[in-house]
């Protein structure tokens, strides 16, 4: 590198624009930055060009990040559902020992049984929404309510579909087939990740 | 600006890069003993690795990603695809430059699926802009112009080049780290990262303050 950095500056005059780069993450040899700094004394094409390069660098380390306030719980969400269709079970989270994350966890499951007590009670309607409307929540969720509601027809409205006896009552009894499954599936998601109650907590 | 001045602002903003304040090694005793209980098949320790890396990781795959919906299906994935193989995880790197590199390997899966399908949609516009209310209209007004010309100018990078500005420039990773997560040598990533740096200020030299005119 050392040989290459002289080369470039006695031959070409300017260092290659690389080594800006490696001079800005301080990943130069103390020779060579010393080097390179003896030219840029002398040089303001390329103390501009290390400028141009340190401000953009700068200006891309302050871009804000996007956070994505429910991302945890949906991704916890994901995990259950998995492992549940996949049969497995859960270990029971520790007691006493448990960190503040899994308290968290608990205390919702356990708000969860709670409000199973009184249904409504506590319930956090904007909240449960925007966890249950998200994109990657219905990924999960809209297969699901379809197999069951396709099921769930089959099995009570088959007959009548098969025979032609198709009437207003009955395709609205077909809807609700899909809508029930639909919205128990996310509630009881939504109670397991304590998505339900946040807001009182 | 001075090049004493130009190395410690880049420094600065490099110290103060890692996202949300966590140093990655902070951690590390309490994460080793959840990620061997989560090994061991305890979920709930690895649902706690979840709380600790999901906003991290999808800061990165934001970058990545076409806009905030794709981010967020790549860092679920992502940690699902985690939790599947997290018995084959052999603790040689850090938890999270494995957890990167699926991130970072799903984001590119979703990429080519994507430029497969061409969908263009409303949601393909660069992350939304967050401004200081406290600044003056004009100034906020140049403000969030550079920010959206240097968004497109990230965006628009082929992903391999991409993801090392990525981890290195706004993910705030060492060289070494980022080189790992992407399984490159080091000469190779700093030729990657320089070659990214030099397209985005191109892009950008116009509408960064101080550019103009340069």
């Amino acid at each position: 590198m050392t040989g290459l950095l002289r080369r470039g500056l006695v031959r070409r005059r300017h260092p290659r624009s690389r080594v800006f780069s490696q001079y800005l993450d301080g990943e130069l040899a103390p020779t060579e930055r010393r080097a390179l700094e003896a030219h840029l004394l002398d040089c303001d094409d390329c103390r501009r060009d290390l400028a141009a390069l340190s401000q953009t660098i700068d200006a891309l380390g302050a871009l804000p990040s996007e956070p994505s306030p429910n991302l945890a719980d949906s991704v916890i969400a994901a995990l259950r559902l998995e492992d549940s269709v996949r049969g497995v079970v859960a270990p029971r989270p520790p007691n006493t020992a448990a960190s503040p994350a899994l308290r968290v966890v608990g205390e919702a499951g356990q708000r969860s049984s709670r409000e199973r007590k009184h249904p409504g009670a506590m319930l956090d309607v904007p909240a449960v929404l925007r966890y249950c409307l998200r994109r990657a929540q219905l990924r999960l969720t809209l297969p699901v309510a379809l197999l069951a509601g396709a099921a769930i027809s089959l099995i009570n409205q088959g007959s009548m579909i098969f025979n032609g006896e198709v009437t207003v009552g009955m395709c609205a009894i077909c809807a609700l087939n899909f809508v029930v499954p639909f919205i128990a599936l996310n509630l009881g998601l939504a109670m397991a990740v304590g998505v339900v109650n946040r807001r009182r907590t | 600006m001075s090049t004493a001045n130009a190395t410690a602002t880049a420094t600065r903003a490099r110290a103060g890069l890692y996202l949300l304040g966590i140093e990655p090694h902070a951690l590390s005793i309490d994460e080793d003993r959840l990620i061997a209980r989560a090994q061991s098949g305890d979920r709930a320790a690895f649902e706690e690795l979840v709380r600790i890396y999901a906003e991290r990781l999808h800061a990165v795959v934001l970058r990545l990603c076409a806009n905030g919906h794709d981010a967020e299906e790549v860092t679920q994935e992502a940690f699902l695809r985690a939790w599947r193989a997290i018995d084959r995880f052999d603790g040689r790197s850090h938890f999270f430059t494995w957890l990167y590199r699926i991130g970072i390997n799903e984001a590119k899966r979703h990429s080519q699926r994507r430029q497969r399908m061409r969908v263009i949609s409303i949601d393909d516009a660069p992350p939304g802009e967050l401004t200081d209310p406290s600044e003056a209209p004009e100034a906020r007004a140049r403000q969030s112009e550079a920010r959206a010309a240097l968004e497109a100018a990230v965006s628009a990078l082929p992903i391999d080049y991409r993801a090392p500005l990525v981890l290195r420039d706004i993910a705030g990773l060492s060289t070494t780290e980022a080189a790992e997560i992407l399984g490159l040598s080091e000469a190779a990533f700093k030729s990657r990262l320089h070659r990214a740096r030099v397209s985005v200020r191109e892009a950008v030299k116009h509408d960064l303050p101080g550019e103009a005119g340069s």
